[in-house]
């Protein structure tokens, strides 16, 4: 679990502690719902933007958001750092997942709790233009981009994905480079 | 505070239009998201847990079964020559209620397990299982093992040091050296406690796996680096999270049988195609009582596939009337218009429509709810 979070690095601790009379595990149990609510209610959305600009469609990346939350309710008494935590789990699970995909996928996807409407999905996906090109990057270059709007640095991003800092501003740049292109194509083709 | 790079000349307006997208995307995802509802869908384990609680306090449950059931047969995914530990006391399906097993029903390891073991069944019993299905069978449930298990181990572990970030640029290498990688770590993490030398290896075979192509000689590295794995996870098992290695246990052995089975097809030997189908489904059917343990916070549940289908589809002298539905997937609920007592707001008959007929010979009035079609919503709100 990652240190390198700033943001959340002030979580109030829940003590694991004997869990043993059904009584203080109510208390326990209360305790991490109003906590993990409340992260739950703050940070399920940028997590879920977190995968879409790391170029997941929105179905898969709110699914992935919301196994890494139940994942991250399940674990939530060992968890220090939820923010960075959720961040780290949820890239991982993205990579994995586009590494095994073996299956059909279907074309209309089934609503879920978190998506009820996914027919609403190609309407507000079009309403963000930023999407084409960050999912026209590089996978590396689209990582890294990610992370950075997400409000990582560079440092924490290297520590996270396993790369020299070097790799990941050199990354960060080639995005902006090419973003840059992108922003003056379309003004000439406006 | 987190800081950003500074912007440098010409990345003015890209930092500006970047930083408005960032801005307006999780605004905008209120269109699509109820974060209430997702919210709902994951405390709905808490509420599950302070009812059975609850029943506790009341109940010796433990006792009462003791006094009725023969003793729990042994499970046939996980090999039975370790003792279990204390706290990794299987569950016994009878003991469960119809509102825990309502909360398993919908719970997202349990219902993603089934549907893996779900799929398997169809492929294994609809095509003739061929030699290259087989190792594709097998081989597809030992990557899942293997990402499973480094999901079990690195929950509250800090991987961030030197030799775990070195394997895992080895994503990017082939995959002989990626194996190669995660069969020289172990050694290397003679300085650290076993479970960092797990976890490691883990997360060696897991990247390992996660690249293509594999040959026979690879796998039998990998094959190798899971033996270590199941090894070390026997040395860890003193430490105080006994379910977790426990349920990684369980799956370091099926890993091993996993790729067992695909290294065998993989070398061409003459394998039985039936135990092939049989060592394949009882280990999906073994993920599938080991995500029940998860849910229940208890050892894996141990039940063939049949036995688990009772536990989890079949309501049909169940006394549901107590329980809040909303929202429950009903979808291959099967239940008994004679004997099936359901809450008040459930309209049996508008739940006859969305249901087929239970199979001949499973009595009258037994009904199967379509799956994707009902959804205690749905029959209320109508």
């Amino acid at each position: 679990m990652s240190t390198l979070d700033p943001a959340d690095s002030d979580r109030p601790g829940v003590a694991p502690g004997p869990l043993d009379p059904p009584v203080q595990r109510d208390r326990v149990r209360q305790q991490t719902d109003t906590e993990f609510s409340a992260f739950y209610r703050e940070k399920i959305r940028p997590l879920t933007g977190f995968l879409i600009n790391h170029g997941a469609c929105v179905q898969a990346a709110a699914d992935i958001a919301q196994e890494v939350m139940t994942d991250a309710y399940r674990n939530w008494t060992r968890l220090t750092h939820p923010r960075a935590w959720v961040h780290k789990a949820a890239s991982r699970a993205l990579v994995r997942s586009v590494a095994s995909v073996e299956e059909p996928v279907d074309d209309m996807p089934e609503p879920t709790s978190l998506v009820p409407r996914p027919d609403a999905i190609a309407e507000w996906e079009a309403r963000h233009d930023a999407l084409s090109l960050l999912r026209s990057l590089p996978m590396k270059q689209r990582q890294v981009m990610a992370w950075t709007l997400a409000g990582f640095t560079p440092t924490d991003i290297a520590h996270h994905l396993g790369l020299p800092v070097d790799n990941v501003r050199a990354n960060l740049k080639k995005a902006r480079r090419t973003a840059a292109a992108y922003l003056k194509a379309r003004k000439e083709d406006q | 505070m987190t800081r950003r790079p500074e912007p440098h000349g010409h990345d003015q307006a890209v930092q500006q239009w970047l930083a408005q997208h960032q801005h307006a995307l999780p605004r905008t995802l209120d269109d699509l998201l109820d974060t209430e509802a997702g919210l709902r869908e994951i405390l709905l384990h808490s509420h599950h847990d302070t009812a059975t609680d609850n029943l506790d306090t009341v109940l010796d449950a433990e006792a009462g079964l003791a006094a009725i059931l023969p003793t729990p047969r042994t499970g046939p995914a996980d090999t039975p020559d370790t003792p279990l530990h204390p706290a990794e006391t299987p569950v016994h399906p009878r003991a469960l209620s119809p509102a825990e097993r309502i909360a398993l029903r919908n719970n997202r390891d349990v219902e993603a397990a089934r549907k893996a073991l779900a799929h398997t069944h169809d492929i294994a019993n609809v095509h003739d299982l061929a030699p290259g299905l087989a190792r594709h069978l097998a081989r597809a449930i030992a990557l899942d093992l293997a990402i499973a298990l480094q999901l079990d181990l690195d929950l509250d572990l800090d991987l961030r040091h030197g030799v775990a970030r070195d394997l895992l640029g080895a994503r990017y290498l082939t995959l002989e050296r990626a194996i190669v990688r995660a069969l020289e770590v172990p050694g290397a993490l003679d300085r650290y406690n076993d479970f960092d030398s797990v976890i490691v290896c883990a997360l060696g075979i897991a990247h390992a796996f996660d690249l293509s192509g594999f040959s026979p000689l690879q796998l039998a590295r990998v094959h190798q680096s899971a033996g270590d794995l199941a090894r070390a996870l026997d040395r860890a098992r003193d430490l105080d999270r006994a379910h977790d290695v426990g349920r990684a246990r369980g799956r370091a052995r099926d890993l091993v049988r996993a790729l067992d089975l695909a290294l065998a097809f993989g070398f061409g030997r003459n394998r039985d195609m039936d135990h092939a189908r049989g060592v394949i489904v009882a280990i999906h059917t073994a993920e599938v009582g080991r995500a029940i343990g998860l849910a229940l916070d208890r050892g894996p549940l141990k039940a063939d596939a049949d036995r688990l289908s009772v536990l989890l589809d079949d309501f049909t002298t169940a006394d549901l009337s107590d329980i809040d539905l909303t929202g429950v997937d009903l979808g291959g609920v099967r239940w008994s218009e004679h004997t099936t007592r359901w809450p008040p707001v459930i309209d049996s008959e508008d739940l006859k429509v969305r249901s087929d007929h239970g199979p001949p010979g499973s009595g009258s009035g037994i009904w199967i709810v379509r799956s994707g079609t009902a959804t205690v919503r749905d029959c209320a709100e109508r």
